[in-house]
């Protein structure tokens, strides 16, 4: 008895001594160096060709800077292409570049590739962090569990910007799609209601993912806050379906039946569409319209026959089917030369490197990690050379709120295209694919069509 | 009125609407029963077997363009049968009279190799938009509609009829023909039926091909069901198709396919009327939101719990089972003092060197796999505790750890509190939770346990995770679930070396504790009550107090392992560390090594950390070779390689229970004792020295 009370005085003492020397420790970052950064006077387009040597810059050789790419493969349980897809856009805007005599003499290369097979995302960015042989990261991965780790090394990483939560606050991270607000409201999903001249709206989102779920409440509270401007109400919500649909849909789509629903719009991926869609025809309900969210894969929709005829699918940049600007031109040509298909996924990839280039032209030719990171951003009007909407990165690390939204952003945008007879087309103005409306105020408004070149 | 030929309406509506979902319930519990009732394995791999016929007929039909007939014979009823065969022969027949819980550990095993074996073969992979397609033609395009209020496809109909004529043709099977009762005669007791003159093995055999053939014919019938064939999505089916097994108990296929076809209906009722009520009864939308995706996962925890047939239902045992021997002695109980001292003194020395390589040599990648290591090393223990003190079989450690690693985040980002504070607060938490969920599970035992820690597991990811007090919500989302890393006095841990210090240190004393449990009260009660449970009663043993403790043990070690991890990733990633799947990853792991031993669960924590890195991407080359360049292109291998490993792993666990590591130790020790001994007869000078120990 008396040496069990030995043991507990014991642990008690050791803890009353631990415990008040715990603390947390600051995150450390190595983008904290690039905020002090004195930025550089020497960058821009006209000194593209400056060469100046650099040594103890990772990745970067007299003739080469190397870029590593992680992305999912193996364990992809979507079934799409992600790692080989992205892999594509990117080297094809390296060689795109490279045609022109590459950056600061320079070759852009991919040095190292790797399939992080689902799981094993952060060991495969400490790879880069630790093996020092690439100058950036470009990450495609669907769990990204390394962002962290890139961003506290100060590793400027590009990424496919499915999830906007683990780039907010790192200032060494630019994904493709900035999402600062995820549960703020968006005009252009019910100005494609009004498009489709819909009147009751139905919106659907998985339980077991929390973008989903999320996306689901945003887009049910915009066509809420939007009914009387548009002529679409709010018809039916159901934000807890479980991944896949293996049950299938039958009540929900009988709910929305009942309910007069003639437009939905989901935060589902592409084969739950498939679902939804083979739901709605069993059903009867063949006039209705869906926005798709992820559905921007010609060869899918081409797949599925008759079965999305009619839909609108959102594109996160300017769709393949608006008027080709010179961006546009070079990605089709590049792609062509390296006998590839053009995906969203290898778009991204295209996207991420342009900005990868063009940080690396404001950081100058004296360029490192921490100044291409503080050069990036400082970039307030990024558009990819008119491949996405404006981004202005010094603001875009930031989360906001939907009070707080006009302060970080100018204009809300959007773009979408029409599947007719099995193909992609551009609804509205082609060279101004973009739906605009100003975002100081949530009015609504007709939306501007709006080109970023 | 008119509301009440509404709702009347609504009604048939929803039955119809859940008609197909049920059926595919009705069907793979079906499975479940059939393979139980004809072998006694309650086979998780179920759904494994019936992805590989699904897919091959995937193949056959899509990608190779045969036609329907030959596709499904060399699918169904070549492949499935000749599987069930091969698997009977090869593992099963070597665990009749294994308990159901060593046999449940070993169809994990299956589940994890058996699609990833088919898919290394025949190099298949899913893609986004090739939908399986059915065994009629029109399957998915043509739909009749016999009440007028849904229509339902062929494909439809088909698995209806065929689950209704297989649910009656096994009825018959079993209650009318001799090879009915042969097989359950056999589950019973494979050597009293020997005794009889009847040839178990053959019985058996044909058993397994039996109901191997209704698991590839299901996996046929269900596939349409899905757009992209994957077989995640058939383990996720099998784990509901438990559900409508609990209610049949096993053993009742009636039951058992109205309890499929009950919980298909049930979902769609509520799916059709909750929504509605719910508008004029706020209270119920959150029942709905929370209700819907968890609702077989609470029925299977509610039968189970809530069922006293179920409670008072053993698993069917051989009543000869006690001639088995036990498992062997631990090899450390019985080597001599010298082999003990030699093998002592290389682990130091080993330990040694590795660490100083490791905290001097190592670049932050390596640093993360070995730290990770150590710290699933930890996690382990728990299974140590639980599997190998306890005798029961959780499948919710990852849940337990997930408990820990939130609550953690939920301290940290709400309270301020320091990380690891927090991290021994959420360990405490995952005790308490653990503690009361084995207040109710405890009494069921056996299988029925692990199973009800499963869909335990389950409803914490379909409905917990979501929750904002848990896994953060709408804040989570924007800015996910990240957790700081600790400063403890002058020891920053945002340095990796110091972590990794940390982590070494947790894992030594949480290590240290489980030997001191092993050896002390609770360690001796709980071997007691493995033993014999009446006996142990008879001398004063409170059953349910040892095991209610064994619990909150175990959920505290991995707690503290979960808070551990999620401090070193610095975000909690649930997805992927805690999912249902990684505890039964983790369970299988550490039994095939072996669960009865600290070590087992260290080399476990290794395997799991740095079998990747090491062996698939070919590191342990590159070192041998003194250079990375030299490895070999043939690397990095695939990563399904880890999973038919693992699967061989698991099988393994039917030969040596005690575990391949244990196993592998008493080998080397008899090896080096023999030679030890043939040396002293070759030297008479040579005294005696090899005493065996008292202690480990």
């Amino acid at each position: 008895m008396a040496r069990t009370r030995g043991r507990v005085i014991i642990v008690l003492v050791t803890l009353l001594l631990v415990v008040p020397a715990c603390g947390n420790a600051k995150q450390t970052s190595g983008t904290d160096a690039a905020k002090n950064v004195k930025l550089p006077t020497d960058g821009g387009q006209q000194n593209r060709a400056v060469h100046k040597e650099i040594s103890g810059v990772p990745g970067v050789t007299s003739t080469e800077i190397a870029y590593g790419v992680v992305g999912t493969k193996q364990n992809n349980p979507l079934g799409t292409c992600l790692l080989d897809c992205y892999l594509q856009g990117i080297n094809a805007y390296f060689a795109y570049r490279n045609s022109q005599g590459g950056i600061y003499g320079r070759k852009l290369v991919v040095g190292s590739v790797t399939d992080d097979q689902l799981g094993n995302n952060q060991a495969a960015a400490l790879a880069i962090t630790s093996g020092n042989k690439v100058f950036g990261a470009f990450e495609a991965g669907l769990l990204q569990q390394g962002w962290g780790d890139l961003n506290a090394a100060g590793v400027p990483t590009y990424m496919w910007g499915i999830d906007g939560q683990s780039a907010a606050n790192r200032d060494a991270l630019f994904p493709s799609t900035v999402i600062g607000c995820p549960d703020c409201t968006r005009r252009v999903v019910p100005y494609a209601a009004q498009l489709a001249h819909a009147h009751h709206a139905g919106v659907l989102g998985y339980s077991t993912s929390q973008n989903s779920q999320v996306c689901a409440d945003s887009t049910a509270a915009s066509f809420k806050l939007y009914a009387k401007d548009t002529g679409v109400d709010m018809a039916f919500l159901k934000d807890d379906l479980p991944y896949g649909l293996a049950n299938g849909i039958g009540p929900e789509i009988t709910a929305m039946k009942k309910a007069g629903v003639d437009f939905i719009a989901t935060c589902f991926d592409l084969n739950a569409m498939k679902t939804l869609a083979q739901e709605l025809k069993r059903q009867g309900m063949t006039n209705v319209t869906l926005y798709h969210p992820n559905t921007y894969n010609q060869a899918f929709v081409k797949a599925a026959g008759d079965l999305f005829e009619g839909n609108y699918v959102d594109v996160q940049f300017r769709p393949f089917e608006a008027a080709t600007n010179t961006a546009l031109t070079a990605f089709k040509t590049w792609m062509d030369k390296a006998h590839a298909t053009y995906t969203e996924l290898a778009m991204v990839g295209w996207i991420n490197a342009t900005l990868a280039y063009q940080g690396l032209l404001a950081a100058g030719p004296t360029f490192d990690r921490t100044k291409v990171i503080a050069a990036t951003n400082h970039l307030t009007n990024f558009t990819a050379d008119g491949l996405i909407a404006t981004v202005d990165w010094s603001k875009a690390h930031t989360p906001y709120t939907q009070a707080a939204r006009g302060t970080i952003k100018d204009l809300e945008c959007g773009t979408f295209v029409k599947v007719v007879n099995g193909q992609f087309q551009e609804v509205g103005n082609k060279d101004k694919p973009w739906l605009c409306w100003p975002n100081s105020d949530l009015k609504w408004s007709t939306p501007v069509p709006t080109n970023f070149n | 009125m008119l509301l009440g030929a509404s709702a009347g309406s609504d009604l048939l509506r929803a039955l119809v609407q859940g008609t197909p979902a049920g059926t595919v319930y009705a069907l793979l519990a079906l499975g479940l029963v059939l393979t139980y009732k004809t072998s006694g394995v309650f086979n998780l791999a179920l759904g494994a077997q019936a992805y590989v016929s699904a897919a091959l007929y995937f193949q056959a039909r899509v990608s190779w363009g045969w036609p329907i007939i030959p596709a499904l014979l060399v699918s169904v009823f070549v492949l499935a049968p000749a599987l069930g065969f091969v698997l009977e022969r090869l593992v099963f027949r070597h665990l009749r009279s294994a308990s159901a819980v060593a046999k449940l550990v070993v169809t994990i095993g299956l589940a994890v190799a058996l699609p990833a074996i088919f898919d290394l073969a025949l190099g298949f992979h899913s893609i986004a938009g090739q939908t399986p397609v059915g065994i009629i033609p029109g399957g998915a395009t043509v739909f009749y509609n016999p009440f007028g209020v849904y229509a339902l496809s062929r494909n439809e109909l088909m698995a209806v009829g065929v689950a209704a004529s297989a649910m009656a043709g096994l009825a018959v099977l079993f209650r009318y023909t001799t090879v009915g009762l042969h097989m359950r005669a056999v589950v019973e007791s494979p050597r009293m039926t020997e005794l009889n003159g009847i040839r178990s093995d053959r019985v058996s055999s044909f058993s397994w091909a039996l109901s191997s053939l209704f698991a590839g014919m299901a996996g046929v019938l269900i596939a349409p069901r899905f757009n992209t064939l994957a077989a995640p999505d058939f383990f996720n089916l099998v784990v509901i198709a438990i559900a409508a097994a609990a209610i049949g108990m096993l053993v009742s296929l009636p039951r058992t396919f109205a309890g499929g076809l009950g919980l298909g209906l049930l979902i769609a009722v509520f799916q059709t009327f909750l929504p509605r009520w719910s508008d004029s009864l706020p209270w119920l939308a959150t029942v709905r939101e929370n209700l819907t995706p968890a609702m077989p996962f609470v029925v299977l925890f509610a039968v189970l719990v809530l069922w006293p047939a179920i409670r008072r239902s053993r698993a069917a045992s051989d009543p000869l089972a006690g001639v088995e021997p036990p498992p062997p002695a631990p090899a450390a109980t019985t080597r001599s003092r010298g082999l003990t001292v030699a093998t002592r003194v290389f682990a130091v020395v080993f330990f040694t060197v590795t660490g100083l390589v490791v905290f001097f040599r190592a670049d932050a990648s390596w640093m993360f796999l070995v730290t990770q290591a150590v710290i699933l090393s930890l996690i382990f223990l728990s299974i140590t505790v639980i599997t190998g003190l306890a005798g029961e079989i959780s499948l919710c450690q990852g849940t337990f750890a997930a408990i820990g690693a939130f609550a953690s985040f939920q301290l940290v980002t709400h309270l301020g509190m320091s990380v690891l504070l927090a991290a021994l607060v959420g360990a405490v938490i995952a005790a308490v939770v653990g503690a009361v969920l084995s207040l109710p599970v405890l009494r069921l035992g056996g299988i029925w346990l692990s199973i009800a820690t499963l869909a335990f597991a389950y409803f914490f990811d379909s409905v917990m995770v979501k929750l904002s007090w848990v896994g953060g919500g709408k804040q989570a989302l924007a800015e996910g679930t990240r957790l700081p890393r600790p400063l403890l006095g002058p020891f920053n841990m945002n340095d990796n070396r110091t972590f990794l210090g940390l982590s070494i240190i947790l894992l030594l004393i949480v290590a240290f504790a489980v030997v001191r449990i092993r050896e002390g009260t609770v360690g001796q009660t709980l071997r007691a009550l493995r033993g014999s449970e009446l006996g142990a009663q008879s001398i004063g043993i409170s059953p349910a107090r040892a095991r209610i403790t064994a619990f909150a043990i175990s959920a505290f070690i991995a707690g503290i392992g979960g808070a551990l991890l999620a401090i070193q990733q610095q975000n909690v990633n649930y997805s992927s560390n805690f999912s249902p799947f990684a505890s039964l990853f983790w369970l299988v792991l550490v039994v095939s090594l072996g669960s009865r031993t600290v070590e087992g669960a260290m080399q476990a924590g290794a395997a799991f950390g740095l079998f990747d890195a090491v062996l698939l991407k070919g590191a342990v080359i590159g070192w041998l070779l003194r250079s990375p360049a030299r490895i070999p292109s043939v690397f990095p291998l695939s990563g399904t390689w880890r999973f038919v490993l693992f699967g061989l792993g698991a099988l393994q666990f039917a030969r040596h229970p005690e575990g391949l590591v244990e196993n592998g130790k008493r080998g080397a020790t008899e090896a080096v004792d023999r030679w030890l001994a043939a040396r002293r007869e070759r030297s008479p000078v040579v005294e005696r020295t090899t005493e065996p120990e008292t202690a480990a």
